[in-house]
C-alpha cells in the first residue's frame, strides 16, 4: 500500500472523539455516588469545610475536576486552537474535529447543569 | 504484480472477469437444501427470519393488547379474569419489549448493515444464527406459558417483593427471570456482532466520516446493549436466587432491599428505550434523503446526537422512581438528565426536517410513515418533558397518563419507522415492492389508530385512572374514554391487518433478483447484489455514493472493484481498519452448520427446563449445549492461507491474530459485558451496604482471617503468569506439527490455579460461618463467589478446548486466535478475582467489621 501514514490506533482516537460525553458519564457517576454514599449517613453529610456543608462542596470539587480534564486533553491535542483544520491529522479534518469539539460542548453544559444548578437549587440530602 | 496504490487512482480491477469467477462465488454462498437449510447462515436469510419472528411477536402481543382493551371497553366487564389480566399485561409489556422491540432492531441490522457496507457477511455468522434460534425457541416457549397458566404476571419490570417466593410462589416468575435472562444473552451475542461488524467489515474508504447513520445508530445501540443488558442479566441473577434459595437480596427484614431491583432494572430499562429508539431514528436518517432526494442535512450534528443520546440515556434510569423516596439532590442529577436528552432528541428532529425543507418530499408509504413518527413521537417526547419534572411525575405515577406517555414515545420512535422501513427496504429483499394503495390504508389507520387510542388516556390518567386495572366501576366516568381508546386499538389492529395482506400478496424473498432500486436511493444497499452481497466492494468517497460516484452500480456488478471473486476459495469477507476503513486482511468466513443450530436449542432447553425444576434433564441439556458450542469452535479458527490480490496490487493477508483481529475485537466486547456485569454485582453489594450498614457483616459474623484472601490472591496471580508465559511461548511454535508440550503444560497448570482460588475461597466464608441464606451480606458475598466460579469453570472449559487443539496441531506461533481468546478471558477471570476478593474481605475491614 502507499500514500497515507497509519491510521491512528482506535482506542484513543474513538476516546477521543467521545471525550466530552465520557466527561460527562464520570460526572454523573461520581456525584451520584458521592451523594449517595454521604445521604445515607446523616453524620458524615452534616459535616461542613469553612462554613460549606461537605455534600455541595464534594459536588463543587467533582464538577470542576472534569470539567478541567476535559479541557486539558483538547487542548493537548490540538483542538482548541482556532483555524486548524486543513493539516493531515485525523483530528484536523472537519468531521472529526467537529463531532468532538459538538461532543465537549453538549458534556460541558451537561456536567454544568447537573452539578452547579443541583447545589444551588436543591437542598442537600433532606 | 502492479505496485499496491491505495486510495485507488482508477478501477483496480479490469473485466470481463476470468470465466467461472462468478460461478464460483455464487456457489460458494449457495444456501443449503432441503432440511440442511436450517443451517443456513448468509445474513440475507438469517435477517429476514429474525424479522419475520420478530413480527410474529408483535403481532402475538398486539393480540394480548385487543384483549385488554376489549376487557377495558365498558365498567365492571368480566370478559376475563382479573389473573388472566394480569398475566396478559405482563406477557404484552414484556413480549413487545424483549420479543419484539430490541429483536426487531437487532434484526434489522443483521440483514442491512453488511448492505449498506458493502461487506459480503457479518464477521461471525454463526454468532447471528445462533442469536435467531435461540430467541425463536426461547421465545416460543415463553409465550406458550400463557396457555397453561403460567406466564409471568408480575408486571413487565417484575419488581419484588410482590415476584420473590413468598408472594409468587409458582413457577410464573421463573419463567420471566430465566426466558428473558436467556433471551439477552441473545440480544448481547447480536450486539458483539454488530460493533464488530459496524467497525471492521466495511467498504473501503467508508471511514466513520462517511459512515452511514444508520450504522452510527447500530453502533451506539450495541454499545449500549453492551452496558445495559448486564444489569438485568444480574438482577434476574439476584432475583433467581433468592426465589429458588431464599437468598435475601430484596427482602427488608434480613438486610436486603427491594429498591436494590428497581436500580437494576432501571439501570438496563431506561437505556432500553433509546436503544429501541436510536436504531429507528437511524432508519429514519436513511429513509428520509430518499424520499426528498437530498442528502441528510446537519449529518454531524446528528451522529452527535446520536451519540449524545446513548451517553445521556444512562443518566436516567432513576426517573422511573421519583417517587420511591430517594434524596432530593440524587432526584435532581436525573431530572436534570432526563431534561438535557431532549437536546440530542431534538437535534435530530430539526435536522429531519431541515432535510424535508431542502428537497421535494414524494409522500410514498415510508414518507407518511416518517412523518407519522415526527408527530406521534414529538407528542411523546413533550409529555416526556413534563414527566422529567418530579412534581409533575408525583401527580400522574403509575396513571394511564404513563401509559399514554410510554405508548406515544414507543410506538412514535419505533413501530412507525419500523413500517417505514419495510416499506422502503422490502425491495432490495422481494422480487417486487409492497402495495402503495393498500400502504397508505395501513398508514392512515395506524397513525388515526394510535392517537384514538392513546390521546384519551392522558385524560383517563389525569382523572386518576392507575394503570393494571382490570375493570373500573361505572361511576367514576372513564367509560367513554376508555370505550374511544378500544375502538382506535381496533383500528391499529386492521391497519396491521392490512399490511400483513400486502404482506402475502407482494413479499417474494429473493437473495438474487430484487426489485431494484425503487426510490433511487444514494447508499450501498441498493448496489445490484446476489447471495454473497455485492459482486465486489467499493471505494467510496461520499455518503451517498450511487448518487456521487457515476457508474458505480454498474463497475461494482462487472466486479471492477475490489475482491470480485472468491479469492480463498471460501466465503470471505474484507476487513478494514476501523476509522478509516482501509483494507486490513480477507476474513475466512465459516459456512452453515449443525453444531450452532444444535448448541442454540440445547441452550435454549436448558434454560427453559431449570424454569419448571428439571434440573437433571436441564443439566445434560446444558452439557449438550457446552458440547455443541465446542464443536461450532473448533473450525473457527482457519489454517493460514497464502495472501491473495484483491485488486489494484493490493494484497493482503487471509489470517490475522492480535489486536488487530476480529476475534480479538469480539473477545473485548465480551470481556466489556462480563465487566459491566461484575460492576453490578459491586454496585449491589455496595448499595445494600449503603442501606443497612449494621448488617455487613450481620452480628455474630466475622470476615475470614487475612491470609484466605492472600492466597487466593496468590494463586490467581500465579495463574495469570502461567498464561502469560505460554503466550511468549506459543511465539516459538512452529507453523507444522502437533504443538509445543511447554505450552501444554502452562495450560494443564494454570487453570488448576484458578480452580483451586475459587473454591479456597469459598471454604474460607462458609468456615467463617458466613450462610447464604441468613442475610443480604451472606447472600452477596456468595453472589459474587458464584459469580466468579461460573467465569473459572468457563476459563477451565477454554483451556481444556485450547490443549486439545495444541494436541492435534490446530495451534501455532502464527495461527493463535484461538489462545489469545483463551488468555484474555483468562487474565479477565483472575483480575475479576481479586477485585472480588477485595471486595468481600478488605471491605469489610475497611467499614470497620474485621477480627
Amino acid at each position: 500500500m502507499t500514500s497515507k501514514p497509519c491510521e491512528q490506533r482506535f482506542v484513543p482516537a474513538f476516546a477521543l472523539l467521545l471525550s466530552g460525553f465520557i466527561a460527562w458519564a464520570v460526572h454523573f457517576g461520581l456525584i451520584y455516588g458521592y451523594t449517595g454514599l454521604l445521604c445515607g449517613r446523616p453524620d458524615w453529610a452534616r459535616m461542613s469545610v469553612g462554613g460549606i456543608g461537605i455534600v455541595p462542596l464534594g459536588i463543587a470539587v467533582m464538577t470542576v475536576l472534569p470539567l478541567a480534564a476535559l479541557a486539558a486533553v483538547l487542548a493537548r491535542n490540538g483542538l482548541l486552537r482556532a483555524g486548524a483544520n486543513d493539516g493531515e491529522a485525523l483530528f484536523e479534518a472537519p468531521f472529526y474535529r467537529d463531532v468532538t469539539l459538538g461532543a465537549a460542548a453538549i458534556g460541558l453544559v451537561a456536567i454544568v447543569w447537573q452539578g452547579v444548578l443541583s447545589i444551588w437549587l436543591v437542598p442537600s440530602c433532606w | 504484480m502492479r505496485p499496491a496504490v491505495y486510495p485507488p487512482k482508477e478501477l483496480p480491477n479490469v473485466s470481463p472477469r476470468p470465466a467461472g469467477e462468478l460461478e464460483a462465488l455464487e456457489r460458494i454462498w449457495r444456501a443449503p437444501r432441503g432440511i440442511h437449510f436450517l443451517t443456513v447462515v448468509n445474513n440475507n436469510y438469517i435477517g429476514v427470519f429474525y424479522i419475520a419472528t420478530a413480527l410474529l411477536f408483535f403481532i402475538l402481543a398486539g393480540i394480548l393488547a385487543m384483549i385488554m382493551r376489549t376487557q377495558l371497553a365498558v365498567p365492571n366487564n368480566n370478559l376475563i379474569s382479573p389473573s388472566l389480566y394480569n398475566q396478559l399485561f405482563t406477557m404484552h409489556g414484556t413480549i413487545m419489549m424483549f420479543l419484539f422491540a430490541v429483536p426487531a432492531v437487532e434484526a434489522a441490522s443483521v440483514y442491512l448493515l453488511p448492505n449498506m457496507q458493502a461487506a459480503r457477511d457479518l464477521p461471525f455468522p454463526r454468532l447471528s444464527a445462533f442469536a435467531f434460534w435461540a430467541y425463536l425457541i426461547g421465545g416460543t416457549v415463553f409465550f406458550c406459558s400463557l396457555f397453561v397458566g403460567l406466564a409471568p404476571d408480575g408486571g413487565w419490570f417484575m419488581y419484588p417483593p410482590l415476584t420473590s417466593f413468598k408472594f409468587s410462589p409458582a413457577d410464573n416468575a421463573d419463567f420471566w427471570l430465566l426466558g428473558i435472562g436467556f433471551i439477552e444473552i441473545s440480544a448481547i451475542a447480536g450486539a458483539i456482532e454488530i460493533i464488530v461488524g459496524v467497525l471492521r467489515t466495511r467498504a473501503p474508504g467508508q471511514g466513520l466520516d462517511k459512515l452511514p447513520v444508520y450504522s452510527w445508530a447500530m453502533l451506539v445501540f450495541a454499545g449500549m446493549i453492551i452496558f445495559a443488558f448486564p444489569a438485568i442479566i444480574i438482577a434476574t441473577y439476584l432475583l433467581e436466587l433468592e426465589r429458588a434459595f431464599q437468598w435475601p437480596f430484596f427482602i427488608s427484614e434480613q438486610g436486603g432491599n427491594p429498591l436494590l431491583w428497581q436500580h437494576l432494572f432501571w439501570f438496563f430499562g431506561h437505556p432500553e428505550v433509546y436503544i429501541i429508539f436510536l436504531p429507528a431514528a437511524g432508519m429514519v436518517s436513511m429513509i428520509l434523503p430518499a424520499m426528498v432526494q437530498a442528502p441528510l442535512v446537519g449529518y454531524r450534528l446528528v451522529v452527535l446526537a446520536v451519540v449524545g443520546t446513548g451517553f445521556l440515556s444512562f443518566g436516567l434510569w432513576v426517573h422511573h422512581m421519583f417517587a420511591t423516596g430517594i434524596p432530593r439532590l440524587s432526584l435532581s442529577f436525573f431530572s436534570a438528565a432526563s431534561m438535557a436528552v431532549a437536546i440530542p432528541s431534538g437535534i435530530q428532529v430539526f435536522a429531519w426536517i431541515a432535510t424535508i425543507a431542502s428537497g421535494k418530499l414524494r409522500l410514498h408509504t415510508p414518507a407518511l410513515f416518517i412523518l407519522g413518527f415526527l408527530f406521534i413521537f414529538t407528542l411523546g417526547g413533550l409529555t416526556g418533558v413534563m414527566v422529567a419534572l418530579v412534581p409533575f411525575d408525583f401527580q400522574v405515577h403509575d396513571t394511564y397518563f404513563v401509559v399514554a406517555h410510554f405508548h406515544y414515545v414507543l410506538i412514535g420512535g419505533m413501530v412507525f419507522p419500523l413500517f417505514a422501513a419495510f416499506y422502503y427496504w422490502i425491495p432490495t429483499a422481494s422480487k417486487r415492492p409492497l402495495s402503495e394503495r393498500l400502504g397508505r390504508w395501513v398508514f392512515w389507520l395506524m397513525f388515526l389508530g394510535v392517537n384514538v387510542t392513546f390521546f384519551p388516556m392522558h385524560i383517563t390518567g389525569l382523572m386518576g385512572m392507575p394503570r393494571r386495572v382490570y375493570t373500573y366501576p361505572e361511576f367514576l366516568n372513564w367509560g367513554s374514554l376508555n370505550l374511544i381508546s378500544t375502538v382506535g386499538a381496533y383500528m391499529v389492529a386492521a391497519g396491521v391487518l392490512i399490511f400483513l395482506i400486502d404482506l402475502v400478496r407482494n413479499f417474494r424473498f429473493t437473495s438474487t433478483d430484487d426489485a431494484g432500486n425503487v426510490w433511487n436511493s444514494g447508499t450501498l444497499e441498493w448496489l445490484p447484489a446476489g447471495t454473497y452481497q455485492t459482486r465486489s466492494m467499493p471505494y467510496v468517497t461520499s455518503r451517498e455514493p450511487l448518487w456521487d460516484q457515476k457508474g458505480l452500480a454498474e463497475d461494482v456488478e462487472a466486479g471492477r472493484w475490489y475482491l470480485p471473486g472468491a479469492q480463498t476459495g471460501g466465503r470471505e469477507a474484507l476487513v478494514t481498519s476501523p476509522i478509516e476503513a482501509r483494507p486490513q486482511y480477507i476474513l475466512q468466513i465459516p459456512g452453515p452448520g449443525w453444531p450452532h443450530v444444535l448448541g442454540a436449542v440445547f441452550t435454549a432447553a436448558f434454560f427453559l427446563l431449570l424454569t419448571v425444576k428439571l434440573v437433571i434433564p436441564a443439566l445434560v441439556c446444558g452439557v449438550l449445549a457446552v458440547v455443541f458450542v465446542l464443536l461450532w469452535m473448533w473450525d473457527t479458527d482457519p489454517e493460514p492461507k497464502p495472501d491473495v490480490e484483491i485488486g489494484g496490487g493490493l494484497t493482503l493477508p487471509t489470517y490475522m491474530s492480535g489486536p488487530s483481529s476480529h476475534s480479538w475485537w469480539a473477545m473485548v466486547v465480551l470481556m466489556l459485558v462480563a465487566g459491566t456485569s461484575f460492576a453490578c454485582l459491586v454496585f449491589s453489594y455496595l448499595f445494600l451496604w449503603t442501606t443497612r450498614p449494621e448488617q455487613f457483616p450481620p452480628p455474630g459474623i466475622t470476615v475470614p482471617e487475612l491470609g484466605w484472601p492472600a492466597i487466593c490472591a496468590l494463586m490467581y496471580v500465579a495463574s495469570a503468569g502461567l498464561v502469560v508465559i505460554a503466550g511468549r511461548q506459543l511465539r516459538t511454535v512452529p507453523r507444522s506439527g502437533v504443538g509445543s508440550w511447554r505450552l501444554q503444560l502452562l495450560l494443564l497448570s494454570g487453570a488448576p490455579l484458578l480452580v483451586c482460588a475459587g473454591l479456597v475461597d469459598l471454604y474460607s466464608q462458609w468456615g467463617a460461618g458466613l450462610r447464604p441464606a441468613a442475610s443480604s451480606y451472606g447472600a452477596t458475598v456468595y453472589a459474587v463467589m458464584a459469580f466468579q466460579i461460573f467465569f473459572i469453570a468457563t476459563v477451565t472449559i477454554m483451556a481444556l478446548f485450547t490443549l486439545a487443539k495444541s494436541l492435534v496441531g490446530r495451534i501455532n506461533g502464527i495461527r493463535r486466535a484461538t489462545f489469545d481468546n483463551t488468555m484474555l478471558f483468562w487474565l479477565y477471570t483472575a483480575g475479576q478475582g481479586i477485585v472480588g476478593l477485595a471486595l468481600t474481605h478488605l471491605f469489610p475491614r475497611l467499614i470497620g467489621a474485621g477480627p
